[in-house]
């Protein structure tokens, strides 16, 4: 049981920090800008919402697959295995679990006044400077608990997951897949233990989650 | 006006179209492939004007709906062990049980891999990887572990063996080309391009992969139930089994 959830962390946890750079940078360019093809790029990035998850794993199946020329590099130039691996699983977990990152942090970044970015600007900042001493220090309250809720999707990953990492134990078995293989095989008093773990690391990043947006609630922030 | 139109839009979205006079509910056993049963599908409405509803799910779940008082007519089970289940908690009667058909095991690999030529079991063992269905989550990962455990190479090769969620998954990897090879039911074997059926495994390494099906008991259409089971084992029926590779189980007796 420990080294499942040891698995499930160290999946969810690479997943939350793939993401993070790409979901801060998604989440400026849709919250603070108003790109060409903002519609286009919102609808693309929130697919893995809307699409059943196991097509999204038979699609990174496809992508990374021994067989297609991004999955012949990393297994034959870089010598890294993907498919039947954690990084599989993780990789899995962060595409699914994107479109609630990003969506968070775009809230909490369009809610930043643009008076005190056109300010920063004014007094001489670059846009990098004003992004780390303005909208950041500003939204970061939304950003975390965007991170959060997509760290939580991340832990409860399952139809993607059990297509291009498989059910391993030991290997890729994360706590959802080892609860549906016990469920399947009628062991449901060994599954009943896992669902434990999963209600308590929920109930404790929901809870940070909630923490955040009273806090940032009751400053008139977001 | 505009009120009424939308909710008579919403009652015609919900209300299914009642056009048969009854409904058969089945519970079929998951299986990747169904064709068979699809093809089957039109000739037996036209007979009688009913139509058939098909549920797929694993056994448990099945028996669970049923336990439930879900409505439920006819279960198809892939395998012995689902049918076992549901005969032990009473929701069938054994004497009721009748084998449809059976499957064969076979050994599928790629169309324009390396292992396009495989002519004898053993080779497996020189394989990178093999794929076969997660015997904990379906009936095909069972078999394919009994047969190459009683071939007597499930012991060298089971270390480099992925457990795919289902068949369908693990001839993905075939496709994919992440595996060399996968152990699956001839039946499924077409629902991959690009991946054929190279070599077929003994049937006497494993328990018989029988269909068996039954009339539910507390049934709302015993009687219809009855007589579809009594139209898959008509010689038209027979013909399309076989046509999508399954062996007849009188052919197996005699």
């Amino acid at each position: 049981m420990l080294e499942i959830t040891y698995i499930t962390l160290k999946v969810a946890i690479a997943a939350t920090l793939i993401n993070f750079p790409f979901a801060l940078y998604i989440g400026w360019i849709l919250g603070r800008r108003n790109p060409k093809g903002r519609l286009v790029l919102e609808v693309f990035i929130s697919l893995p919402l809307a699409l059943p998850p196991v097509v999204t794993g038979y699609a990174l199946l496809i992508a990374l697959g021994s067989r297609s020329p991004i999955g012949n590099f990393i297994q034959n130039v870089l010598g890294i295995d993907i498919i039947f691996t954690w990084v599989a699983a993780s990789l899995a977990a962060a595409v699914v679990s994107f479109p609630l990152m990003v969506r968070s942090i775009i809230v909490a970044m369009s809610a930043v006044d643009p008076r005190l970015e056109r300010s920063a600007r004014s007094l001489g900042a670059g846009p990098m400077k004003t992004f780390f001493s303005i909208t950041l220090p500003l939204s970061y309250q939304g950003v975390i608990a965007g991170t959060l809720l997509g760290f939580v999707r991340a832990l409860s990953e399952f139809g993607a997951t059990i297509i291009v990492a498989g059910n391993i134990p030991g290997v890729t078995q994360t706590l959802p897949l080892a609860i549906f293989a016990r469920v399947q095989t009628g062991r449901t008093s060994d599954a009943f233990e896992l669902v434990a773990v999963s209600v308590l690391l929920a109930v404790i990043s929901l809870g940070v989650h909630n923490w955040l947006l009273s806090r940032s609630g009751s400053k008139g922030g977001v | 006006m505009k009120k009424s139109f939308l909710i008579i839009s919403i009652i015609l979205f919900f209300a299914t179209s009642i056009t048969y006079a009854k409904t058969i509910r089945i519970l079929m056993e998951t299986v990747p492939d169904t064709r068979y049963l699809q093809e089957l599908l039109p000739e037996f409405e036209k007979q009688t004007g009913t139509k058939l509803i098909f549920n797929f799910a694993g056994s448990q779940t099945l028996a669970g709906e049923i336990s439930n008082g879900g409505p439920a007519d006819i279960f198809i089970s892939a395998g012995h062990s689902p049918a076992r289940f549901l005969v032990d908690r009473g929701h069938i009667k054994e004497e009721n049980i009748l084998e449809l058909v059976e499957n064969v095991l076979v050994v599928a690999t790629s169309d324009d891999g390396e292992y396009v030529n495989i002519s004898d079991i053993a080779e497996l063992a020189n394989m990178h990887r093999i794929a076969i269905a997660d015997p904990d989550l379906a009936p095909a990962g069972e078999y394919a572990k009994e047969a190459l455990h009683n071939i007597g190479i499930w012991s060298e090769i089971s270390r480099r063996t992925i457990l795919a969620a289902d068949v369908r998954t693990a001839l993905a990897y075939v496709q994919t080309g992440d595996v060399d090879a996968a152990v699956v039911y001839i039946t499924d074997v077409s629902i991959a391009k690009g991946v054929s059926t190279k070599l077929f495994i003994n049937g006497m390494h494993h328990t018989p992969i029988v269909y068996p099906a039954a009339v539910v008991e507390n049934a709302r259409e015993p009687v219809l139930g009855k007589e579809y089971l009594d139209f898959l084992t008509t010689a038209y029926a027979s013909s399309v089994f076989e046509k999508y590779g399954f062996a007849s189980v009188k052919e197996r007796i005699n």
